[in-house]
């Protein structure tokens, strides 16, 4: 059964360390989102499964053997570019056939694989379109069949969504999630849309600089952020900066640049020392009176916009700095809060994380790069 | 049907084997290094030694020295003139639309396929006859250098249309309909964006005309009189069976080709003409009213006048002939002077078909490595680099330079003239594959081979498909141009004719009936060239790219 393991691979590109001795299992018809900023290394990973790099170091194994010598066709992982590579030249019907004809597949079951899988994603009618005349949507579709009618178990997805508009994305990621249940696939999907990492992943690794940041489930990714950058790319967070006071347990208590004090959960932080404390918007509650006198910042709303399911207050901090709070639309109809109004805003110490105030300062370690 | 298959297969697993793609590599490396770069430069230098006759030689030496200023001088005044003629009406097939510009379009390819022998003669016949001329009430002209120019510029001039043409059809229209928007006359858009924008493809185009003109040989003896440039004096030269001058004038016209290439690059670089400044008033008034329309009816007739109707003017007057059977009736059964015709044409294409094959064979590995940067960046850009240098070489010079390289090896004269064409045409060749490859995206070749498909699958069911009318088009050229080719065969051939040589051969030597003789064999020849191309293109025309 297809299962994927890299053991301290690293791949260079001249002086740039693509991918810095990454290891990871994926299990047999695990479905992976490999989350990341641009440049993270995303691709390259992907690549390395492909087999069309080669890494320096490290081994690639696949199924339990050892490939990293064996060429991309003997390697059964289809991949699928994000402009999905469709052959231009070829029908929808010829571009599916591919993979059983370059594989020898007998004329029979090839015609048998390709009809059956034309009707799956019920593209029957268009079998004798050429790519320039289908749809993205329809382009994706055939695109992942293609890679099923090849035979591989293995799909490697590189922003598999990212050319499609906004609404056919979110039908379409539980279209691919299906997909891949219904097929006995292990998915790798490369990704740099956080959401949709959270949406559809059995597990999220998350890529920085060529390492993982961070693996684990998405409640456990977004939740429970292993780092500062992990917490300021997954999710929309606030950050603010302070001075740890006290320590005690799993709970620090410090001083904020805005004025009053904050509770949060912290491990390794000591007395004195500089630190960055995020809250999730969805956590920070906005209320006329509070008489709490922790983790309660007043402030100003600026402005309210509606977002859908939820309402998005800003707010101005003592000090000028501005805060996000994303409430719930119903709650958010019946609240007498308006713009100029004076609010406290309150969270609960467990919402809030505290991490080490980052060497090359803030800025720098949470700019999505 | 199924053996075939089999084999493939079996080469498509071989593939994948690395050595054994590394081998082909490799083999096509060598071909290039070893058969086409090597003879065309080293060979001349073992010609050093004969100098010795020419600078000894005052009368000589300055022979040489004023042909080799007048092949520098026509080269580059052809090329101005071209771009400058040439710039207005690759813009008008571009921009405006029309069954009649699309006839124009269509005629712009006319020169490109007639053998250059057969529109030299046709250049000679059209301006020395009465014609336009004598309607004007002028003198014909006689063989000479103003011929000589009228002819370079009719050749010369499509390839630059072509290339500009293929260049602005490229080029984004969102750019110049922006600065319209923001307010620039027609005129000042397309010299301050267009132009610009284009600079790459008119450095290329111009260096391509200049090439051509430093290269052509037999059709500018044909309208040459007492003219002499460089190739014309080599020729000369090898009559009376001289090797000093031979050596002298191909470093010379090397040299100044080498110079002129890397100036002209590098003052596309380094130059930044004035597109600036917008004289508003004058460019307003370029855009409107009579004048565009009064450019356009220029560009139209200096296209007719100078480049079709001297081109065509000979298959008007001899095509019937030719067809025919021609006046005397032997010019089928092969006797008299036209058994060495026809033997001439047998020779001319089969050498034709013989490097069309061989350097498609040795060029497409080559091509790949060096668009696909199989080894590397660097070993890319230079062997991209090399594999240009012979379009540098002025043909005459690269003949000479072969001649003199293959000499100690008895190597018989048909072969001296096949690897002399090899050499010609392999740049144009390679230049043609790699960038029609750079325009294949890698990804299409990647996904295939996770697909399952091997190496040699891969590109032959991928990119080969994706780049069948480039290869076509860079095999037509390649054929065409060494049945074509005159100056190096007639440097590196003694005793074989082809058949531009012959047809140069009856303009030099005249006897009683050659004019006509001359005029039904470029017509034949130039029908031959029609009816392959008519029969390449329908060929070609297989499944419709979507």
């Amino acid at each position: 059964m297809p299962s994927i393991e890299l053991q301290g691979v690293t791949k260079r590109f001249g002086d740039v360390v693509a991918i810095d001795k990454v290891s990871v299992v994926i299990n047999d018809r695990e479905y992976v989102c490999v989350l990341g900023p641009t440049g993270s290394g995303k691709s390259t990973l992907l690549r390395l499964i492909a087999g069309l790099v080669i890494p320096e170091n490290g081994s690639i194994i696949i199924d339990g053997e050892k490939v990293n010598e064996v060429p991309p066709e003997h390697r059964n992982a289809a991949l699928m570019p994000q402009n999905y590579a469709l052959f231009p030249h070829m029908t929808a019907w010829e571009n599916v056939a591919y993979g059983p004809t370059s594989r020898g597949v007998d004329r029979d079951e090839t015609m048998r694989r390709v009809s059956t899988l034309l009707k799956t994603v019920r593209l029957q009618e268009w079998a004798e379109a050429y790519p320039s005349q289908l749809s993205g949507g329809m382009q994706q579709r055939i695109a992942l069949i293609r890679s099923l009618a090849s035979g591989a178990k293995i799909l490697l997805l590189d922003e598999p969504l990212g050319a499609l508009d906004a609404r056919l994305r979110l039908d379409l990621r539980r279209h691919l999630k299906r997909f891949a249940k219904k097929f006995d696939l292990t998915v790798v999907h490369v990704t740099h849309d956080q959401s949709e990492a959270v949406s559809i992943a059995d597990r999220i690794l998350l890529l920085r600089h060529g390492r993982i940041e961070q693996e684990g489930t998405p409640r456990a990714v977004y939740f429970t952020p292993g780092t500062l950058f992990a917490a300021s790319f997954v999710g929309d967070r606030v950050l603010l900066e302070g001075v740890v006071r006290e320590v005690r347990d799993e709970i620090v208590t410090m001083e904020v640049e805005e004025g009053g004090q904050i509770s949060a959960m912290a491990r390794g932080l000591k007395e004195g020392e500089l630190t960055v404390v995020t809250i999730r918007c969805e956590s920070l509650r906005l209320a006329d009176h509070s008489a709490e006198d922790v983790n309660n910042l007043n402030g100003r709303v600026t402005e309210i916009r509606p977002l859908g399911a939820y309402f998005r207050y800003s707010v101005e901090l003592e000090g000028g700095k501005r805060v996000h709070s994303h409430v719930p639309a119903l709650q958010a109809l019946g609240s007498p809060l308006h713009v100029g109004s004076q609010v406290h805003v309150c969270f609960a110490a467990q919402d809030a994380l505290a991490y080490k105030y980052p060497e090359r300062g803030l800025a720098l370690e949470v700019e999505a790069l | 049907m199924n053996v075939g298959r089999q084999l493939l297969r079996f080469l498509g697993s071989l593939s994948s084997i690395k050595s054994v793609s590394l081998s082909a590599y490799g083999l096509s490396v060598g071909y290039f290094l070893f058969l086409i770069l090597g003879p065309a430069t080293l060979g001349i230098l073992s010609g050093l030694g004969s100098v010795g006759q020419v600078i000894g030689d005052q009368a000589l030496m300055s022979r040489a020295l004023s042909a080799v200023l007048a092949s520098f001088v026509l080269a580059i005044s052809v090329s101005i003139l071209d771009i400058v003629a040439g710039l207005p009406l690759a813009w008008l097939i571009v921009r405006k639309k029309g069954v009649w510009l699309d006839m124009l379009d269509a005629l712009v390819d006319l020169p490109l396929i007639i053998p250059t022998v057969t529109l030299g003669f046709s250049v000679l016949l059209f301006w020395s006859s009465g014609g336009p001329l004598g309607f004007l009430g002028l003198p014909p002209l006689t063989p000479g250098w103003g011929l000589v120019v009228l002819l370079h510029f009719s050749f010369s001039y499509p390839v630059v249309v072509r290339v500009l043409v293929g260049k602005m059809l490229e080029l984004n229209l969102v750019y110049e309909t922006a600065a319209r928007t923001l307010g620039a006359t027609p005129f000042t858009a397309a010299r301050t964006v267009t132009v610009p924008l284009l600079s790459s493809g008119i450095v290329a185009s111009f260096l391509l005309a200049f090439a051509r003109s430093m290269s052509e040989t037999g059709a500018t003896i044909m309208v040459a009189g007492v003219f002499e440039n460089g190739p014309i004096f080599i020729r000369n030269a090898l009559d009376v069976g001289l090797e000093g001058p031979l050596v002298v004038t191909s470093l010379a016209l090397t040299a100044i080709s080498v110079v002129v290439f890397y100036a002209v690059k590098a003052l596309k670089v380094n130059l930044q003409l004035p597109f600036r400044r917008a004289n508003v008033d004058v460019e307003k008034k370029l855009s409107r009213g009579l004048i565009p329309k009064i450019g356009v009816i220029i560009t139209v007739a200096v296209f007719f006048v100078f480049v079709v109707f001297p081109a065509l003017l000979l298959s008007l007057k001899y095509a019937p002939a030719a067809v025919s059977g021609g006046a005397p009736g032997q010019i089928l059964s092969g006797s008299g002077i036209w058994g060495d015709f026809w033997s001439g044409v047998i020779l001319s294409y089969s050498i034709g078909l013989l490097v069309t094959v061989i350097n498609l064979l040795f060029s497409l590995p080559m091509a790949v490595l060096i668009a696909r940067k199989r080894f590397g960046r660097s070993v890319s850009v230079v062997l991209d680099s090399l594999s240009s240098v012979p379009i540098v070489i002025p043909s005459v010079a690269l003949g000479v330079s072969m001649k003199f390289f293959w000499r100690n090896f008895a190597v018989p004269e048909f072969w001296l003239i096949v690897l002399s064409h090899l050499s010609i045409t392999y740049p144009y060749l390679v230049a043609t594959l790699v960038s029609a490859l750079d325009d294949i995206p890698t990804y299409l070749e990647e996904t295939a081979r996770t697909l399952g498909a091997d190496p040699l699958t891969s590109f032959s069911t991928i990119t080969l498909p994706l780049v069948r009318y480039s290869l076509l088009s860079g095999a037509i050229l390649t054929f065409t141009r060494s049945v074509d080719e005159t100056g190096a065969t007639l440097a590196v051939s003694s005793t074989m004719r082809t058949v531009p040589v012959l047809l140069v051969d009856w303009v030099k030597k005249p006897f009683p009936g050659s004019e006509l003789a001359v005029g039904v064999g470029t017509s034949i020849l130039l029908l031959t060239s029609v009816a392959i191309l008519l029969i390449l293109k329908t060929l070609s025309r297989g499944k419709r790219v979507a």
